[in-house]
């Protein structure tokens, strides 16, 4: 099946809350986890926060998402009547208004290739209220999702509440001491794509700095079978990466 | 005022000037040929004395831990650099000339190292020294602190290694030997315990053990490159196909897996162990050297990467049984045999 | 070998000015070129790798030594000087 034909659910996109809540319920199920962790966190912090910086949303425009991402919503646009069109348009930011005008073509191609070449970071604040209300569903949620959890200088802070073998919340932050934690692992996105999708070892990307760990290694190394699992759960499921 | 010639521009006959290894021989003429006797004389012990003297017992102990290991490493690598000089010029090199160069002078640099610990030690710690005098190769024991840690396992499996390499080893053994002078002793031990010394310089600040140290750290940062330069030789040749040299990596990565366990048990007996008194933190040393390490098996020799996890188990199980050991008990032990030693018995 | 200015891996808190004086100064004292001077703090620092691996020195922390703002290759270049005395 292709990409366009596949519908896809907000929490099969990464980096977003709906997957970490999840990662949360993969990691919760692990037997292994249960077995490797037993006594994590027990009198101690043990939650984890996922530090991720330089997410692009500066470089990447809208239509750098994943495909079926960009595809409905320029479908969403192009396929609504011109007349509604017209009236979505009319509450438009100044900048968007005056960029669809300075545009060649079609009313609904110019306002879809406004749209798709939004940078990331603007989008939110580019995407007025009636045009939301008009785009895919998973388009608006994608935006709150840039609006709430990312920061604005691109990074993501996902905090992974974690004791005794399981996982008993997950959250994102705007800002690392939000929520009290034990660890911080701290990377660019993407070596965190690398790292979730398997194909970088944790162990050599903390060694040879792509990623950094911070917290007490004594408990990090007396759980280290725990450790791992905590980066194979991850790779062993489901995502579509935003970026 | 007379100003010195580039080297470079200096012809030479048989010796290959533009060999890394003669670049590392002749770094070490301008730069590891200090004189300990003068550092001490210029810098003296007096302000260190004072600073010693005003350390309470525990925060004593944590440098005597640190410095045990450095006198009987130093002596050690000393010791063996005899037998880096024969394996240099093993069959298994294309070239040995300047390799044995850079090799004699790492023997006279080891060599000074441990006479300036042992200069230190005697006019400055002696007071949690009462026993270090004994020469570990002449019927004596390494000091019983560097004997209660893993850096004494470490340095008694260092001789061993690096004897099969200089007796005919063959490349395996080679890089065997290599990883373990080279990466586990002076690119990880040693490097942490600069590290743990730069944290403890902070609350005490031992001025004239500072300057030694950075001229030790410097002489030891080009037996690393070198080291380094002799393993990739070997790595080159194994990926071209030679067939005697495959199972090079291998042996690499086993070594390393081997003595990341002896670094770890050194570190936590430096630091966790005696709750730490001058705030090196074994959280960021552990973190510091598994930097160090990477920097060296990754982006220096380009290893394959499948061994990471190995490498943080050994490092784990070693962990775990540091925290399980009663140092003090086996130092105890160690000083008994130490005074029967020195008794003469 | 590499530039005293292009050696990665450290936290660099003077400017390459500054550096530059302390190195020429330091070369009149000594009597030598200030690009050898240069080469061997930088020899100090890297080994030769490119990066500063040097722990006892470039990790710093020399609490002995306020006058070098803590940057390597100021404190590289002091142990460089007090070598020439030994």
């Amino acid at each position: 099946m292709s990409t366009q034909e596949q519908q896809f659910e907000l929490d099969d996109y990464f980096p977003t809350t709906a997957w970490l809540t999840r990662y949360q319920h993969a990691l919760d199920d692990s037997q292994e986890l249960e077995d490797t962790g037993e006594g994590w966190g027990v009198g101690w912090n043990g939650d984890f926060v996922f530090e991720m910086q330089n997410l692009p949303i500066e470089e990447r425009t809208v239509n750098d998402l994943p495909e079926e991402v960009w595809e409905a919503l320029e479908q969403g646009i192009t396929q609504l009547p011109e007349d509604t069109l017209g009236t979505v348009l009319e509450d438009a930011p100044e900048d968007v208004a005056e960029g669809i005008e300075a545009r060649d073509g079609p009313l609904p191609e110019r306002a879809a290739q406004e749209l798709l070449e939004t940078k990331i970071s603007e989008a939110p604040e580019k995407v007025w209220p009636g045009l939301r209300r008009v785009m895919p569903d998973i388009m608006d949620d994608l935006l709150t999702e840039l609006e709430e959890n990312v920061t604005d200088d691109g990074t993501v802070y996902a905090w992974i509440g974690l004791e005794d073998g399981g996982c008993y919340d997950t959250t994102t932050m705007d800002t690392l001491d939000e929520r009290d934690h034990g660890f911080v692992l701290t990377g660019d996105f993407d070596q965190w794509v690398d790292l979730v999708n398997g194909d970088l070892d944790v162990v050599e990307a903390i060694m040879s700095g792509k990623l950094e760990l911070d917290g007490d290694m004594q408990k990090i190394l007396q759980y280290s079978d725990a450790a791992l699992t905590m980066t194979d759960v991850a790779s062993d499921l489901d995502k579509r990466f935003l970026f | 005022m007379g100003m010195d010639a580039s080297t470079d521009q200096i012809k030479a006959g048989r010796i290959d000037t533009s060999s890394t290894y003669y670049e590392l021989y002749q770094k070490s003429v301008e730069l590891g040929t200090w004189d300990a006797e003068k550092l001490v004389h210029k810098v003296g012990f007096e302000d260190d004395r004072e600073v010693w003297e005003g350390l309470n017992d525990n925060e004593k102990e944590q440098w005597a831990r640190l410095i045990s290991y450095f006198i009987d490493g130093e002596q050690a690598v000393a010791a063996d650099a005899r037998r880096i000089m024969k394996t240099v010029s093993s069959p298994y090199f294309d070239r040995s000339m300047e390799k044995e160069m850079m090799a004699s002078a790492l023997a006279l640099e080891e060599a000074k190292h441990t006479q300036f610990f042992d200069l230190y030690i005697t006019n400055v710690m002696s007071d949690k020294f009462p026993q270090y005098e004994l020469d570990s190769r002449r019927g004596g024991i390494q000091i019983p602190r560097t004997e209660a840690c893993g850096a004494g396992e470490m340095f008694e499996r260092q001789g061993t290694l690096q004897a099969q390499a200089a007796h005919g080893g063959d490349p395996a053994d080679i890089a065997r030997a290599a990883t373990n002078y080279h990466i586990g002793v002076e690119g990880i031990l040693a490097r942490g315990g600069y590290f743990a010394k730069n944290r403890m310089m902070q609350e005490a600040p031992l001025k004239l053990l500072n300057k030694g140290f950075q001229f030790i750290s410097t002489d030891e940062g080009r037996h690393i490159t070198f080291g380094l330069e002799l393993l990739q030789e070997l790595i080159e040749k194994e990926r071209e196909g030679l067939p005697d040299y495959q199972g090079v990596e291998n042996a690499i990565w086993e070594q390393a897996i081997e003595d990341i366990g002896y670094i770890t048990d050194t570190a936590y007996f430096i630091t966790a162990d005696i709750d730490d008194p001058l705030d090196v933190d074994f959280s960021e040393l552990v973190n510091r050297g598994a930097r160090l390490a990477g920097d060296m098996m990754f982006d220096t020799l380009d290893l394959d990467a499948g061994s990471a996890t190995e490498f943080m188990q050994a490092s784990a199980d070693a962990m775990e049984s540091a925290q399980g050991s009663d140092y003090d008990d086996v130092i105890d032990k160690y000083d008994h045999i130490y005074s029967q030693k020195m008794a003469g018995d | 070998m590499t530039e005293l200015t292009d050696i990665e891996g450290a936290d660099f808190t003077a400017d390459d000015e500054k550096i530059q004086t302390a190195v020429e100064e330091a070369a009149d004292d000594l009597g030598m070129t200030p690009e050898k001077v240069e080469e061997e703090v930088a020899y100090i620092l890297d080994s030769g790798t490119g990066r500063a691996n040097n722990e006892g020195v470039a990790g710093a922390a020399a609490a002995d030594n306020e006058d070098t703002d803590n940057d390597p290759r100021l404190e590289a270049l002091e142990m460089f000087k007090l070598r020439q005395e030994l």
